[in-house]
This record gives structure tokens, sequence and C-alpha cells, in this order.
């Protein structure tokens, strides 16, 4: 137990730290929107970048790696040898990988976002060099290499004596560990039934390493074109591997939240978990649908001369297949709360919510697996809503779980607050239902994501979501408090480790039911929501002009009509014209001669492309003229 | 917003007041002194919900599954409309389109990838595409109203992504 103890911790100490971090930075982009301090472009999105990877790797998948080692443990699956090495390994390599991560985007201005969407990194429009693209590559390479030791480190653990498995080949017992003993008892006989935490365990070891192989060697290969340019991979395949990881990635998170719930919940219900074989089909389903559902995130790529429309196709119903186990989990999990004797404390109310918000985040996953309704939601700030209800609710509430029972049972330190705990889950459950609400809304709207600058229309809403930020800012502080005084001993020491009735949290001083507390926060909420939703629609009854194509130049000279349709404005400041980017040069200040102008165009300039093959001489000639003739105007 | 749109606000506004009265429904059980459920019998009932969920999933499927993009070709009267994304500009030729007839837009990348979010000018997505460098992508639609629609990339494509905006003007 002490080394499963150990690395656990260490695991659950450094994904806590990175929470805090990562959520920080997430308020300050949240505030970037809403004008509320407003941060350069640049560092918008070098941020974006950092906050997306530390939250979902750094905190999500880190800190439920590191619950499931300790889980394990408890179910009598002890790491061996060997598989403390890999957990060990894992902890370096992720931590190494952070560190590389942290410095390519804060200090180096990798601003790429976190899937670095191929060929994107080598496109960087004079932000970020080649150095800083090798570094952040290499530190999600370092996470990616923690994510197939972990998941050997699994697989070996779960193989081990706790199985009650006696000289079987590696394949039996591997289908053992999968849960198969409950659908053919004859084939894979086992001393005492599997514990059912073991099953999604085992499901995500074996299919993260199928998922991430792959994207090591495209990282491989985005090292190597840095080095030499030449040798490049076609984007449309590059697309496919990063969703061949990135879609397994989420369950990564997902598939040991659910073995937390498999091994918390009977414990609270004070009774086992309600599941007949029927379980065991599904995370057979799993297993095997996991790896063949990613392109549901390239749904609107479809180009001439390729299949990727038909395998689209076919991954919708693959996609919804995977509704099964969860759909299948949550009937379990809920029949074994129904009328039990549920004890409540922090540690079960962040479950039983997270159970609904697990719910909720499945809903909207069945949208966005509709090809149909992705085609209005994909890369809308819906799917923003969406994922970061998935993270920080369905997943996020569990981890909470996993700390306010886990670190007691591990520490021999009893929580110190129960009710500080039951504050920080319900401001932290209605913060972000608002928080992601918002999102939601926009999205629909068709706010487009990762838009350092929102279009003005969607001000409403991100001018409100301070309020969801400052609410869940309010929430994690108690829970920093509750766990630094824990840490310290305050909440005395646990004797019954065994006990959820107040054994491992300090529940002396009770509020009264704090379900009253958290429905009188959620009507709050709902009043809130209701009245930003009505502020919203009437904004978006009128229709919004484009913001963009100039129309107040006068229409009969060509340049203008050229300077608008080209996208000039795009980077440009010409008061004339009413463009005001701020990438390129500003005309106005700048005033180029016409003959600058023109050969600037036809031949391009540094991040300026050329021309030429879409504009006619005439054209560049029109535009050059009317350029000269305007600047400063 | 469109009538996809509208929908999805719907229907999942509804799916989360149920579960969420679900919710309360069931923690209010936990607080009696009601009869434990038989786990042998909620196990085995666990198989009827299957069947109500695998129907759910099935419906869903049928319903919308013909209404994929992909493959859709245009007419001869189509009108064609070339795009180019680059960092950080749609350039749109031409960029009046008349109503009601279909129209071809073939889309290319001078760099790196794109999005190509048409909006309506109401607000919320009609359609979009993704514009994957050395390929090239065809979209066909019509519009069914005259106005401006707005054009955003919805797809990261770096610093400047926010400023990558353009519109269509849809004529009678």
């Amino acid at each position: 137990m002490t080394i499963a103890r150990k690395w656990t911790l260490r695991y659950l100490l450094v994904s806590t730290l990175l929470f805090l971090v990562a959520g920080l930075m997430g308020a300050a982009l949240r505030n970037s929107l809403a004008d509320f301090g407003r941060m350069s472009d640049e560092y918008y999105y070098a941020i974006m970048t950092v906050h997306g990877l530390g939250a979902f790797v750094g905190w999500g998948a880190f800190a439920v790696m590191g619950a499931s080692i300790w889980i394990l443990a408890k179910l009598g699956f002890e790491p061996r040898k060997f598989g403390t090495l890999m957990f060990a390994t894992t902890f370096w390599s992720m931590v190494v990988g952070v560190v590389l991560i942290v410095i390519s985007t804060l200090f180096m201005k990798f601003g790429g976002s976190w899937v670095a969407l191929y060929p994107l990194p080598f496109h960087p429009a004079g932000v970020w060099s080649n150095t800083a693209s090798f570094i952040f590559v290499s530190g999600v390479l370092l996470a990616g290499v923690a994510i197939i030791t972990w998941c050997i480190g699994i697989w070996h653990t779960v193989l081990g004596p706790g199985l009650g498995a006696e000289r079987d080949g590696f394949l039996t017992k591997t289908g053992m560990a999968l849960g198969f003993g409950y659908l053919w008892k004859k084939k894979f006989p086992t001393s005492k039934p599997l514990p059912f935490p073991v099953i999604p365990l085992t499901v995500i070891a074996i299919d993260m390493i199928i998922a991430t192989v792959p994207l090591a060697v495209l990282l491989v290969q985005n090292l190597v074109q840095i080095i030499n340019p030449d040798l490049s991979v076609d984007p449309l395949l590059a697309k496919n591997i990063l969703w061949w990881f990135g879609h397994p990635v989420v369950y990564l998170l997902l598939f040991p939240a659910v073995a937390v719930y498999y091994y918390l919940i009977p414990k609270y219900a004070k009774r086992p978990l309600v599941a007949g074989g029927v379980i065991a089909v599904a995370w057979t389903v799993a297993v095997i649908a996991n790896v063949l559902v990613w392109a549901h995130h390239v749904y609107l790529d479809y180009p001439d001369h390729t299949h990727q429309g038909l395998i689209n196709t076919l991954m919708q119903p693959m996609t919804f297949s995977l509704v099964i186990p969860s759909a299948l989990s949550i009937y379990s999990l809920t029949f074994t709360v129904l009328r039990s004797r549920f004890h409540w404390n922090a540690a079960s109310l962040a479950l039983f919510l997270g159970l609904l918000s697990w719910v909720l985040a499945g809903l909207q996953g069945i949208i966005n697996a509709t090809i149909k309704s992705d085609v209005v939601v994909h890369n809308t700030m819906w799917i923003v809503g969406h994922f970061h209800h998935m993270a920080l609710l369905n997943i996020g509430l569990v981890i909470f779980a996993v700390l306010y029972h886990m670190v007691p049972e591990m520490t021999g330190k009893k929580l110190y607050s129960n009710t500080l705990g039951n504050w920080h889950i319900w401001l932290t459950f209605w913060g972000q239902m608002l928080s992601s609400a918002y999102w939601m809304i926009d999205g629909l709207r068709g706010s487009p994501r990762r838009f350092a600058i929102p279009l003005d229309k969607y001000d409403t809403l991100n001018e409100l979501a301070v309020v969801a930020v400052v609410i869940l800012i309010i929430g994690q502080l108690l829970f920093v408090y509750n766990m630094v005084r824990t840490l310290q001993g305050a909440g005395g020491v646990v004797e019954d480790p065994e006990n959820v009735d107040g054994g491992l949290i300090n529940e002396t001083k009770r509020l009264g039911p704090n379900a009253n507390t958290g429905l009188a926060l959620g009507s709050v909420v709902v009043t809130i929501l209701a009245s930003a939703l009505i502020l919203a629609v009437k904004g978006g009854e009128e229709p919004v002009a484009a913001a963009t194509t100039p129309t107040t130049t006068a229409p009969a000279d060509p340049g203008a009509a050229v300077f608008a349709s080209s996208g000039c404005n795009g980077c440009h400041t010409l008061a004339a014209a009413g463009a005001t980017g701020t990438i390129g040069p500003n005309f106005d200040t700048l005033k180029p001669t016409e003959a600058r102008v023109n050969e600037i165009v036809t031949n391009g300039l540094g991040a300026m492309p050329s021309f030429k093959a879409q504009l006619s001489a005439q054209q560049i000639t029109d535009v050059a003229k009317y350029v000269a003739e305007n600047a400063g105007k | 917003m469109g009538p996809t749109a509208t929908f999805i606000a719907y229907s999942y506004s509804a799916v989360t007041i149920i579960a969420c009265i679900i919710a309360i429904g069931v923690w209010k059980s936990t607080r009696g002194e009601r009869k434990f459920i038989d786990p042998e019998k909620a196990a085995h009932r666990e198989k009827g919900w299957l069947a109500i969920v695998v129907a759910f999933l099935v419906t869903t499927l049928l319903l919308t599954i013909f209404l994929v993009p992909y493959g859709e070709s245009a007419g001869p009267d189509a009108q064609k409309v070339e795009v180019i994304g680059r960092q950080f500009a749609f350039q749109i030729t031409p960029a009046t389109v008349k109503v009601g007839q279909q129209v071809e837009f073939t889309l290319t990348s001078a760099d790196t990838t794109h999005g190509f979010g048409v909006e309506y000018p109401t607000g919320g997505v009609a359609f979009q595409a993704q514009i994957v460098p050395e390929h090239t992508q065809r979209v066909v639609w019509t519009f069914k109203e005259p106005g401006k629609y707005p054009v955003v990339c919805l797809e990261y494509c770096g610093v400047g992504h926010h400023i990558m905006l353009n519109s269509i003007e849809v004529t009678p």
C-alpha cells in the first residue's frame, strides 16, 4: 500500500497545483473576452494553448491516473516492481513535459492551441520561432510517453495476483480483467469475482496505447520537419492521426472516473453496485468502439478525391454505440443510490452532482456526434461550453470527491471541514453550469471559438460570464483553504478509514442539510441565466452587419473593391476603407508608395503572401493606387 | 438562429430540466426510510433500460444520418464561388450571389487549415466546412433569403484567427 500511496499522493499534489494555475489562466482568458483586462492577441493565444493542455492533461488526466493506482491497490491490485517503474516514469515524464509546454508558450509565445493542428506550427505568422515549436512538440511528446507508460503500468498491475487467476496466459488474464468472467464463467475462471472498477481501467489502458502511438509518430515527424522542412505529411492524414488520439484521450479522463464511481458509490450507498453481466458486454463494446470514433472530430472535412465523407458517416453510429457503456453505468449507479441509506457529505455530494453532469455532458455529446447538428455547432462556443462542462463537472467533481475521500484515507488526516467542502462543490457546480450555459447559448447564436476578441454582438453574455468566474474562484478558495488545513492536521485523525460516516471527513460542524443551500444557489443561477437569455435573444433579433467588409468607401474605385474582397483589411489598418487590422503594417502611418504596394502585393514580403495567383495585374495596379492615394486620409 | 440550432436549444433545455427533476427525486429517495430496491431485480431490469437506450439511438440515427452534407453535387445552373483562405483573410470571388439558386463553393487554403463558416444575417451558423491545405473542398448551398451573410473562420489558424472575417451578399 505504501508504494501506491506515495505515487498517488504525488500525482494528486502536482495535478491539483496545475489545476489552480490552469484555472487562474482560464479566469484571465474569460475576463479578457469580457474586455476586463484584455490581453494582447499573442498572449491570449499562448495562454489559451497552455490552459487547454494544462487543465485537460496536466490536471484532469494526471489526477485520475493517480487515483486509479490507489483504487487498484485498495482492491488488491498493488503495483509490482515493473508497474511501479512505469508509474514513476509517467510522473517524471509528465512533469518535464508540462515544464517544456509552459516554457514554449508563456515565454516563447507558441500559440498553436493545444491541438497544434498540422501544419499550423509551421505557419506562426511571425509570432513564434521554430525553437518554440520544437520545445512545445517535445513537451506534448513527453506527455504522450507518460500516457503510454501509465497504460503499461495499469495493464501490468491488473494482471497481478489480485486477479485470482492461476497460471493463465497473457490474453486470458487480460480477458478476465476486462470482465469476460461475467459472460463466460468457465473460460475465464477467477478465484473471486472481478471488482467492477478494474474493467474500465483495463479498457482505457489498452485503448490509450493504441491511440497514442500514432500520435507520437506524428509528433516525431513534426520535430524532424522543423529541422528539415522538406519532410512534410498530408495535412488531412495528420488531422486524422490527431483525432485518433484526441477522442480516446477524453476517455482517459472519463473511464478512470467511472472506476472511481464503481469504487466509491457502493461505499456511500452501503450496498453492492447494482450491475448485471450486461455491463461487461457494454465495456467490450467500449474497448473496440473507443478507437473507431475519431472521425466525429472531422465531420466537416470531406475534400474531393478522399473517402473522408464515408468514414465520417460510419463514425456517427460508432459514436452512438459508445453511449451504451455510459448509459448502463449511469443506470447502475443511479439504482445503487436510489432508496439507499446514502451517506451525504462533501465527497458523496460531488459524486452525485458529477453523475448529473455526466448525463448532461453525454446528451450534449450526442448532439455533437450527430453530423446534421455538428454542422451548426462545430468550432463554435457551444463546443467550449460542452467540454468545460465535461471537464470541470463530469470529471472535475469526481476528482474533488477523490481528494475529499482519498486524501484522508491515504494520509490518516480527517478532512478539516465538511461544510466548506459542500460549499465548494455547490459553488463549482452552479458556477460552471452558468459558465457553460453562456457559451452554449452564444455558440448556437454562431459565436466562433478561439476568438481572442469576440464580435460585439456577443458582448452581453461575455460580460455576464464574469459573475460565473467569480463564483468559481470563491469556490476554489474555500477548497484550497480546506485542503491546507486538512494537511496541517486541523481536522483530527482518521480512526476508521473504512467508515464513510464521519470516518474520513470531519462532520461535527454541520450546517443542516446542505442540499437546501444548493437548491437556493441553483434558483439564483437559473434567474441570472433566464435574464441573460432574454438579453441575448433581444440582441440577436436584429440582423448584424458583418463587422469587416467596409461599406463606407466610394464603390466607384475599383481598387477599393479589390481591397475589400481580398481581405487586406484582415491585417492592415486603412481608415479610408474602414480597415483596422493590426497584424501587418498600418498604411495610415506607413504611407507606402504605389510602386512599393504593387511590388509587395505581387511578390509578397515576410509574412505577407504573394497575391500574384489570385489577382490580375490590373487588380494589383488598382489596389496599389487605391492604398497609396488613401493612406493617412 | 437557424432551425437546427433552435431545435438543439429547446430539446437540450427540456432534457436538462427533466434530468434535474430526476436527480432531485433520487436525492429525496435517500432521505426517507423507504425499502431498498432489490439489487437482483434492478440488475435484471438493466436489460430493459439497454433496450430503451438502443431504441433511442437507432431512431436518432435513422432520422439524421440521411441529412449528411457529403456527396452533394451542384446542378448545371449552379453559381460558382471560389474561396481562398489564408492567414488571416477570406478571398471570396464573387462575393455576391443570387437567392434561391444553388451555389457551389470551391474552398482551398494558401497556408494552414481554416474553417469556412457562413452565418445567417440574424445569427447562428448556416453551414460550414473545413479547408485543409493541399486539398480542395466543395460545398453546395442554396440561400433562401436575401441579405448580408457574415463569413467567419471556424478553425483556429493562428494569432489573427479572430480577424478572419468577411461576408457574402445575397441579392433577390
